[in-house]
């Protein structure tokens, strides 16, 4: 068997917990969980949610970084030659690549994101976001990031164009740095000074209290019990909520918000809706959201922690390590943002702002009209972008990591050599999604192709390596190898049927939803030959076919291996 | 807010920091053992 030299390590299990969990935490933490919450009812997406955690994040992040670590040790850091050094099959060369290609089509849309963190703290930081009205505050959003028309932003006065470039040079310093000096140092600060921020803006979001007397059902404890009330009485106009009927209101006192709604609202249908536990637990489509949101805020299943777990020593632990990995992401999502976003939006704005309008809605649009309202804004604005930034600059990190461990081994290029590889391959897509952003088209498409729809193949064939080509017995014995903890009894059980199941019903009510029931305008847009939607998949498809050209032209891992000898 | 919401908050919060700090305490027990073994 020919295999590369392993020549870095982490230096202490608590570094690669710290880059796992910077992978996990980003935008889906802050932005994405507290409306899905607040949107199926509290207590039933919580009893979902953990369900899922238990089912599916847990044993997928056993799996992957069974996978990554048994990789490591045959001298692998990249889907591409762990997937070859566990099945022996050229074959799985080519198909590893499905990891490295999601990582990088991710970063391309991801670093865009991150420089919007760093836009939006600067000119928080120097008032530009103090505006006059909602409006102003969209229209703001619409031009900064591009939404009017292709290309604005290269052409805009936002000094969009340096903060793409600082986005892109602080990713590259940090990879540069390498696994141990570069990433795990990087995330032994930057983590603690995300706790650290969070907790400083929770502590000022819980002491809100009313902040408008005139409005008192704008509070911090309205705002926690539309968040996290199992049982609540929504407000409907046209189907938005608008206003939640606080839990000890009369009949008479409902309706007469209904009839104040209704006078504000003319000619439009006015209802109420109630969302009660029993409904939530009997409705599948809010197991189905919070099963996606447990898969895609953990980050596993795409090659990342695939490839930081291929760094930790044979011997070491992997199994308390991935726990904990996965605790931290939910500490930060369920305990600290859980009680942060929603609860300032509804203060200051009322439930009909932080109502259903998204992850980037909610993010650069609704909060800087919260952080412009709240006593001390400026600073707390700041430091809420600034928190957001590490969270994307510790997961951009980690989708390019797959992409530089993968040229290191097969064309055995020197870090320097990689690093410029890839950084000439992520900008190019990074400024291919920056250009094509009137409705936001490039960065939709990547999205949806390789933050979603690859993320359920790359997880699909983790789960087929590691059951059918690897052996569950095999996978589980190496879990235990060096575990600080007992592997739970069953273990093998669920990691054969019940995650892969619980895998397959998501992806297929995905597919059900996107494809089959009607075909999402991602999928019409590049059908249609749309240029934004169209160019930035091009570029992803050529870097996959120079990807499938080095593994060709690579004289590494080019021998057939006995799956057998992998186990001993 | 509800006593049931007031529950569901402290209850999925105390879940995930509980966890978190169990598993932060082995872990870095742990990471010490390994390094007096070393």
């Amino acid at each position: 068997m020919n295999s590369t030299k392993k020549t870095e390590t982490w230096n202490s299990n608590l570094g690669v917990v710290l880059a796992v969990a910077g992978s996990a935490i980003g935008f889906g933490n802050f932005l994405r969980f507290p409306g899905l919450a607040a949107q199926y009812g509290g207590g039933a997406f919580m009893i979902a949610y953990f369900t899922a955690f238990l089912l599916l994040g847990i044993p997928l992040s056993w799996v992957e970084w069974t996978i990554g670590r048994k990789g490591g040790s045959l001298g692998g850091h990249s889907t591409v030659s762990i997937f070859y050094l566990l099945s022996g099959k050229a074959r799985w060369k080519y198909l590893g690549i499905a990891g490295v290609v999601a990582t990088i089509g991710i970063a391309m849309y991801y670093i865009p994101l991150e420089s919007w963190t760093i836009g939006y703290a600067w000119h928080t930081a120097m008032g530009d976001l103090q505006l006059q009205s909602a409006e102003e505050y969209g229209n703001f959003f619409a031009q900064y990031v591009g939404l009017t028309g292709d290309g604005d932003i290269f052409f805009g006065h936002g000094g969009q164009l340096i903060f793409f470039a600082l986005a892109i040079l602080a990713n590259m310093y940090v990879i540069f740095r390498g696994v141990s000096k570069g990433i795990e140092t990087f995330c032994k600060w930057s983590m603690p000074v995300l706790l650290i921020t969070a907790l400083i803006i929770l502590v000022r979001v819980l002491t809100l209290g009313t902040p408008d007397a005139t409005h008192p059902e704008r509070s911090v404890n309205q705002g926690l019990g539309y968040m996290w009330n199992p049982t609540k009485t929504m407000l409907v106009v046209e189907g938005k909520e608008v206003e939640m009927v606080p839990a000890q209101a009369t009949t008479a006192e409902k309706t007469a918000m209904m009839q104040k709604l209704q006078a504000g609202n003319p000619g439009k249908a006015v209802e109420d809706k109630q969302i009660t536990l029993t409904q939530g637990l009997l409705n599948p489509e809010m197991w189905i959201a919070a099963a996606g949101q447990v898969f895609f805020s953990l980050s596993i299943g795409f090659g990342t922690v695939c490839s930081y777990a291929s760094y930790v020593r044979r011997r070491k632990d992997i199994a308390l390590s991935s726990l904990t990995a996965n605790a931290a992401n939910e500490a930060i999502e369920v305990g600290m943002a859980g009680m942060m976003i929603i609860p300032a939006a509804v203060a200051f704005l009322g439930v009909v702002a932080a109502a259903g309008c998204g992850t980037f809605g909610l993010g650069f649009n609704v909060l800087p009209q919260v952080f412009a309202a709240m006593p001390g804004g400026v600073i707390f604005g700041t430091m809420f972008f600034f928190l957001l930034f590490i969270g994307a600059i510790t997961s951009a990190i980690s989708m390019l990591q797959p992409s530089i461990a993968f040229l290191e081994e097969f064309w055995e290029l020197r870090r320097v050599q990689s690093v410029a590889l890839v950084a000439f391959l992520v900008t190019i897509g990074t400024l291919l999604v920056g250009w094509f952003t009137e409705g936001l088209m490039a960065l939709d498409t990547m999205d949806f192709w390789f933050g979603t729809m690859f993320l359920y193949l790359t997880s699909c064939l983790f789960f087929t390596i590691f059951n059918y080509v690897w052996g569950t017995k095999n996978g589980l014995e190496e879990l235990s190898q060096g575990a600080a903890i007992p592997l739970p009894p069953g273990l093998g059980f669920v990691l054969r049927w019940v995650t892969p199941g619980i895998l397959l019903i998501i992806f297929g009510a995905w597919l059900y939803k996107n494809i089959f029931i009607q075909l999402s305008p991602q999928v019409t847009n590049l059908i249609n030959c749309e240029p934004g939607a169209l160019f930035p998949i091009v570029w992803v498809v050529m870097v996959a076919l120079f990807f499938a050209f080095v593994i060709f032209t690579s004289r590494k891992f080019h021998k057939h291996t006995n799956p057998d000898d992998l186990n001993n | 807010m509800t006593i049931a919401g007031i529950i569901t908050m402290l209850l999925s919060i105390g879940i995930v920091w509980g966890l978190f700090i169990v598993c932060c305490t082995k872990l870095v027990k742990s990471d010490k053992e390994s390094d007096e073994e070393s």
